[in-house]
This record gives structure tokens, sequence and C-alpha cells, in this order.
């Protein structure tokens, strides 16, 4: 008898147990939907998104299943499974691919949403993220996680050395600062190359130089100042009257001779270099004076195993006294000696995105939104790990978060200042973002590697990249491609 | 009238169709199998190749260009500069991997100490996925800071121009092939070696024949259809390099290092699924083509000896 009391109890136990647990999850908005959501694996991108999952699940009843893949796997896998399967609610991708999934009208567009969410506190998000890189054709199509574009670190330590200053002087003719010119850049490359820094020579400068490592990035960020003056609408990619290729002007044949120059100052290897040899080179090695990266490096300065913390100094990409005026074929002077700045969002910054014939469009929404509002954000933005960058007002407002995980007040400071001139700068360059654009982006790739093996010279190799594109272009349909490329840029269409 | 014969014939020729039927039952998973698997890819993908995808809202279109792949394929630097690379890395590293790998074979015939060891420990590149292997390479191929860079250093090799120059880089690529695929030239060449008749050999050694002439006019014929069969195998294989060239070079400098299904992988990564099923066909044209002289060679040289 009284084992049969036993049971009945625990038996009504576990009845009301299931039964509150089920009140609750009906309580919750999403209570059994599933969304599907893919990334990439880096392990960045992927890893915040896997653990904020968890929290959202928790707050909404929702179930988020997160597909991981590799870099190059993404665009194809995104398009074959709106094309068919449509198993997946949204991606976490390059806006760069904008041209390509909107264009077909594969992803929803998210005003609406937006405007619906408080929390996700829209306006904060810098003008150039939401205005340009989110939207496409006048609407909204993308949720910002990221603040991707490239900045120049340096070794404050080294450029705080009285000796140094005095010798740099002395050679260059001028004072010892962070670089504000490709040419103060290149100078100061040169004058650290071969010194030697706590026992060990260095290097003066480590760039991403590898084929199929983004080296084509960093060709643009040396190009854009010199191609770009009028502000971001200019565009330094394609002739917004024709669709002509810019890539072999003046502007891009002198970025990449420079570059290549760069050689003479950085590791014999730097051929073989990319972003993930830069980091570690500069961050963890202490090989060289100078890098050139995304945001990354700045919240890699703060892990266990840095050398340059409390070294690093971060600076708006150099920019230059003079542009190439493409419609007057000539180099031009700026006014007053200015110097003209041009930081370039190099890939745009991960973004999330909502496919169009997902059947939970607000779940998947909200689950992008919630990774991206601000009480996630400014916490993602100051670890290594989640390979999100500052984009949003409040991300360089205090360096306290960035201090308290672990990076240097000094650091922290030259940090949010390099990021905070880059995002308030009128003239930051966009990414192309037209359909084929990793066609585009693999022939600028092969004829980067070109020209910084010598296996040919910067103009030849850089006309060959132009035929490339102009082939793109036509078998692509030029007025087509010319349309979406004044769209990515807020120019009205040609008709 | 044998009244037993219309009897046994209608029993003979129910139990032919009772085989006939199950003769099929059996064959019929079989040929579904090969269907699948092997004919429909290669009916859709030879399809695919004479077509340009597109893509748009209203789903998969294809757009029928007949042979356009093909003919800007065949026009196309990159695709002549990757079968050009492709053939030296099938080529040179199969030399590589045939001459290391009888050597290597030879040596572990011998009665040395510590032989079951280094068959095992030979074996192992083989046994770690390519792409590992790859990785492995890019480290140890690191003379700056590699665990062979102070014998690097020491002898001049971190100075070279590896990841600039063409063919330093294109060799980079082989010595990475060649440690991973070693182990399985050694392997068969092994087993063919220790099945090889010990007569001859008693014989040559009766008439005073020194070791290289045994292993000129003994060994190296008799190891003929092994050697054979093992390039053969060898060279089919190579001809689909991807792995290290992506991860050691990512085909550069320039498309130096850039094997033909690397460039197949690329062209997919842009969605260009016409192009890459067409790069697809005219690789399986040359290794085919290549594949056929290969055996008529070896055919032809087989008859010589024999006859």
């Amino acid at each position: 008898m009284k084992k049969t009391v036993q049971i009945t109890a625990a038996l009504s136990l576990v009845v009301f147990g299931l039964t509150l647990s089920g009140a609750q999850a009906q309580a919750l908005k999403y209570a059994g939907k599933t969304i599907t959501v893919v990334t990439f694996d880096g392990p960045q991108i992927g890893e915040p998104l896997r653990r904020h999952a968890p929290e959202f699940e928790r707050l909404t009843g929702a179930k988020v299943n997160i597909v991981l893949t590799t870099f190059g796997d993404l665009f194809p896998r995104l398009l074959t499974d709106f094309q068919n399967a449509n198993s997946f609610d949204a991606g976490v991708f390059a806006p760069q691919w904008l041209g390509d999934y909107v264009s077909a009208g594969y992803l929803a567009p998210l005003d609406t949403l937006i405007k619906g969410n408080a929390a996700l506190k829209w306006g904060e998000i810098a003008p150039f993220f939401r205005e340009f890189s989110a939207t496409y054709a006048g609407k909204t199509y993308t949720v910002p996680f990221d603040g991707d574009f490239q900045m120049v670190y340096y070794r404050r330590d080294l450029w705080a050395n009285a000796q140094y200053k005095k010798d740099f002087k002395a050679k260059y003719k001028y004072d010892l600062r962070a670089p504000r010119t490709w040419k103060e850049y290149r100078d100061m490359a040169e004058f650290f190359n071969g010194k030697i820094v706590d026992g060990k020579r260095i290097y003066g400068a480590v760039e991403a130089m590898a084929r199929n490592q983004q080296s084509y990035w960093i060709l643009g960020s040396r190009a854009s100042a010199y191609m770009q003056w009028k502000g971001t609408s200019q565009g330094i990619f394609f002739d917004v009257a024709n669709m002509k290729p810019l890539i072999n002007e003046e502007g891009f044949v002198r970025a990449l001779t420079e570059w290549k120059e760069i050689q003479k100052f950085a590791p014999p290897n730097v051929l073989n270099y990319g972003t993930g040899e830069v980091r570690n080179g500069f961050t963890k090695a202490g090989e060289s004076a100078l890098a050139i990266d995304w945001g990354d490096i700045g919240s890699l300065s703060a892990d266990k195993d840095s050398v340059v913390k409390g070294k690093l100094g971060s600076v708006i990409l150099p920019g230059s006294d003079e542009y190439w005026d493409r419609d007057a074929n000539k180099w031009v002077k700026m006014a007053g000696g200015k110097i003209n700045y041009a930081p370039y969002a190099a890939f745009g910054g991960w973004s999330g995105a909502v496919n169009a014939k997902s059947k939970n469009q607000d779940v998947a929404f909200d689950f992008l939104a919630f990774v991206g509002q601000p009480s996630n954000s400014n916490e993602d933005v100051t670890i290594g790990i989640t390979g999100f960058n500052p984009y949003r007002t409040s991300h360089f407002k205090s360096a306290d978060l960035y201090v308290k995980n672990g990076m240097d007040a000094g650091d922290a400071k030259s940090y949010l200042n390099a990021i905070s001139s880059s995002l308030r700068n009128k003239n930051l360059v966009l990414d192309y973002r037209v359909p084929g654009a990793s066609r585009y982006q693999q022939a600028m790739d092969v004829g980067v590697s070109e020209a910084l093996s010598g296996q040919k010279t910067p103009k030849v190799a850089l006309d060959g990249v132009a035929a490339e594109w102009e082939k793109i272009t036509n078998e692509l349909g030029r007025a087509k491609q010319l349309n979406i490329y004044r769209q990515s840029l807020k120019l009205q269409s040609l008709q | 009238m044998n009244p037993s014969l219309p009897k046994h014939t209608k029993q003979s020729t129910r139990s032919r169709r009772v085989n006939k039927r199950e003769e099929l039952g059996f064959l019929i998973p079989a040929l579904v199998v090969v269907l699948v698997m092997s004919i429909f890819p290669l009916v859709s993908s030879l399809i695919l190749s004479l077509t340009r995808f597109q893509y748009s809202s209203s789903g998969l279109q294809l757009e029928w260009v007949g042979l356009s792949n093909y003919a800007g394929l065949l026009a196309d630097a990159r695709f002549w500069g990757g079968l050009g690379n492709t053939l030296i890395f099938v080529f040179v590293g199969v030399l590589f991997q045939y001459a290391l790998g009888f050597g290597l074979a030879l040596l572990l015939t011998q009665k040395l100490v510590g032989r079951r060891f280094f068959r095992v420990l030979f074996l192992i590149p083989m046994m770690i996925t390519p792409v590992a292997v790859a990785y492995i390479m890019k480290m140890v191929l690191n003379f700056q800071i590699g665990p062979l860079a102070p014998i690097a250093k020491a002898v001049g090799l971190s100075e070279l121009p590896w990841f600039a120059d063409s063919n330093l880089s294109r060799l980079l690529v082989i010595l990475g092939d060649t440690w991973q695929w070693t182990p399985f030239v050694l392997i068969v060449l092994l087993a063919g070696l220790e099945a090889l008749p010990q007569e001859p050999y008693e014989a040559a050694q009766v008439d005073g024949a020194t070791p290289s002439q045994m292993f000129w006019r003994l060994t190296f014929p008799m190891m003929l259809p092994v050697s054979s069969g093992v390039i053969l195998i060898r060279l089919v294989e190579s001809f689909k390099i991807i792995d290290m060239p992506i991860v050691l070079t990512g085909g550069g400098p320039g498309i130096a290092t850039e094997s033909t299904s690397l460039f197949a992988y690329y062209t997919y990564r842009n969605f260009e699924l016409g192009k890459t099923a067409a790069i697809a066909y005219l690789l399986v044209i040359v290794v085919s083509v290549l594949a056929s002289v290969f055996v008529n060679t070896v055919r032809k040289r087989a008859l010589e000896v024999a006859g």
C-alpha cells in the first residue's frame, strides 16, 4: 500500500512537472518553432551564434539549429538552398553577396521587422553599415554584426622610443608618428626593418599577400585613397556610367607597385601570409613594426599569448595627398596640403539575412536581432574569437568593456579612435556588390598574386584582371550589372 | 513416344525461368547502384557541362549553351596553365614516389634491425587524411619557423623564394604529395618483391652476378607488372590533386600551382556549375587518353619481354 502511494505521488509529480513545463512553453512566443541558420565556422562567426542560441531558445521557446560550413562552401551552399530546399531560414554571410541574392529575390526585406524591434537599437549602428552595407536598392536586407574595414597597426612602444624618433627624423626629414600616408607607411616599414627589438630582429611590416587568402582586399585598402575622393557613392571598382573596370587605372597600379615594394621590409615568406599569419606574426611572434588587418588584431592583442599588449597602436588606413582623377586621366594634389582618407570596408562585415521563403521569418529575424542587439554585441566585439569588430556608436563610446575583457587601456583608446575616425569618414569605400562578385574577386586574386610574385608587372597583371572583369560583365549582362552596381552605391538606375 | 520428355522440358523451362528471375533479383540491386551512383551523375554532369546555370527567384534556370563552356575553356590560358601544372605534378610526382617507394621497399626486404617498426612508420603519412597531411607539410616546409628551419637556414634553403618562384612552389607541392603517397607505392612494391621467386636469384648468384646486375636483369623486369599497376593507379589519382596545392599555396603564385581540380573547385565556388562540369569532363578525357597510352605501352613492352 505504502509503495502504491509512493508510485502515485511520483507519477503525479511527473505529470505536474510536464504540465507546468508545457504551460511555460506555450507562454513563450515561439514555442514549438524551429529555425536553421547557416554560417561560416572559422571558428569565428559560428562561435557567437552558437553561444547566443541557447539563451534565445530559453527566452522564446524556439529551437535554433546552427549549421556551420567552410567559407569556400558558404556562398554556393546558400545559393543551392535558396534554389531548392529552402532549409535555411537565415544565413550570416558577406554583404558582398547581396548582389547575387537580392537580385534573384532570395532575401526578405527587413525594414518593417527592424522598425518593430526596439531592442536592436538600429539607429545606433554606424550610418555606413545601416545605409550602405545593410541596404540594397532602397530596402534593408541584413542585420550587421561586424564592422569590417581595415586599419593599420603599429608598435606604440617603438614609435615612442626617443632614439628611434631622432634617427627617423634625421633620415626622412619628418617626425615619426602614426603613418598618415602610404609613403609614410613605406618609410616607417623601411626604417624599422631589421631593428633588434627584445633581442630579436623584426621586420618592417606584415600583410596578407598569399593567394586565396584575402590579399585582394589589401589591394583595395591600399588603392582606396588614390581612387575615391568624392564620397562612398563614387566607388572605386567600376565606372558608374558604363561598368568599365577601374582596376587597371593608375591609382590601383600605383597601390600594387607600392605594395610589392613592401616585400623588401617583410618576412621572406610573406607571399604565403594570409590573415592568420599576419595576426599571429604581429600579435604573438612580435615579428614586425606594422601590420594591416581588420579590427581583429585589436581584440587579439588582449590574448594571453600576445606580446603586443600595452604596445599596440591603431590608426585609420593611410591616405594620400593626391588622387587619381579617372576622368581627367591625371594625378591631382589635394587642396591646402590636405590628406584624402578613404577607409575601405573590405568584405563589409558579417551580416545576417532572412530567407524570403522561410516560414519562420519572424523567428529568424528575432534571432538575428537578438545576436546583434547592444546587450550582446557590445561584449562580442571585444572578444577575438567572435570575429566581430565594432560597428555601433555604443561600441566605441567607452573602452571599459575592452579593458574588462583583457585589453590594455592605452591599446583600447588607440584602437577605438582608429575605428571611430574610420566610421565617421564620409569617404568610406564600399566593396563591390554585384552578381558574380566572387568571380570578379577571384580574377583579382590571380592578378594580385601574379604581380606580387613578379610573374607580371603590376600594370600588365591589372590589365589582365580588367580584361577578365569585362568578360564576366559581358557574360552576366552589362546593363543589369551596371544598374545593380549603381543601386549598391545609392545611385539611381540608368534606364 | 517418351511420356517423360514433355514433362522434363516443362520442368526445365520453368526452372530456367525461376533461375532467370533469381539472377535478375541478384543483378537489380547492383544495376540500381551503378545507375544511381555512376551512370546518372555521369550523364547529368555531361548535360550540365552543356549549360550555363542561372539563379532566379523562379527557380533553377539552365540555359543551353552547347559546347561554349568547352570552347571557352580551351581558349582560357588559366585552364591550360592548370593542366600544365597538373601534368608536372603527375609525372614528376609519380616519378619521385616510384623511385623512393622502390628504394624503400628494397630496403625493407633486407634483414635490418627494426624492420617492422620502419614498415609501420613509413605507412603513417598514407593513413592521415590528405588535408591534414597538407597542413603538416605546410608546417614542415615553413623554412622560417618550421621544424626544418635550423637545417634550412644552415644550408641557405630559407633564403630561397619558395612562394614567389613558380618552380619552387611547384616543388613544394610535389614534395608534399610525395611524402603522402610514397607509402602506398612502397606497400604495393614490397608485396611484389616478397612474392618474387628465389630460384632466378640463386642461379644468378651461382653465375657470379653482382647485386646491380641482379636488380636490373631480374628484380626490375620481374617487378614490371606490379610497377605498371601501381604507376597507373598513382597516375590516375595524381590527376585529381587538390588538397596539397590549396593548403600549401592556394594555387599561387599567380596560377603556378593551380591544378585542374583546384581550378574546377574555384570555378564551383563561383557557382559556375556548367563550366565546372566541363573542366571535369576535359580532365576525364585527358586522363583516359594518357592511361590508355600508358597501358598500351606497358602491354607492348610486356609482349616484347615475353616474346
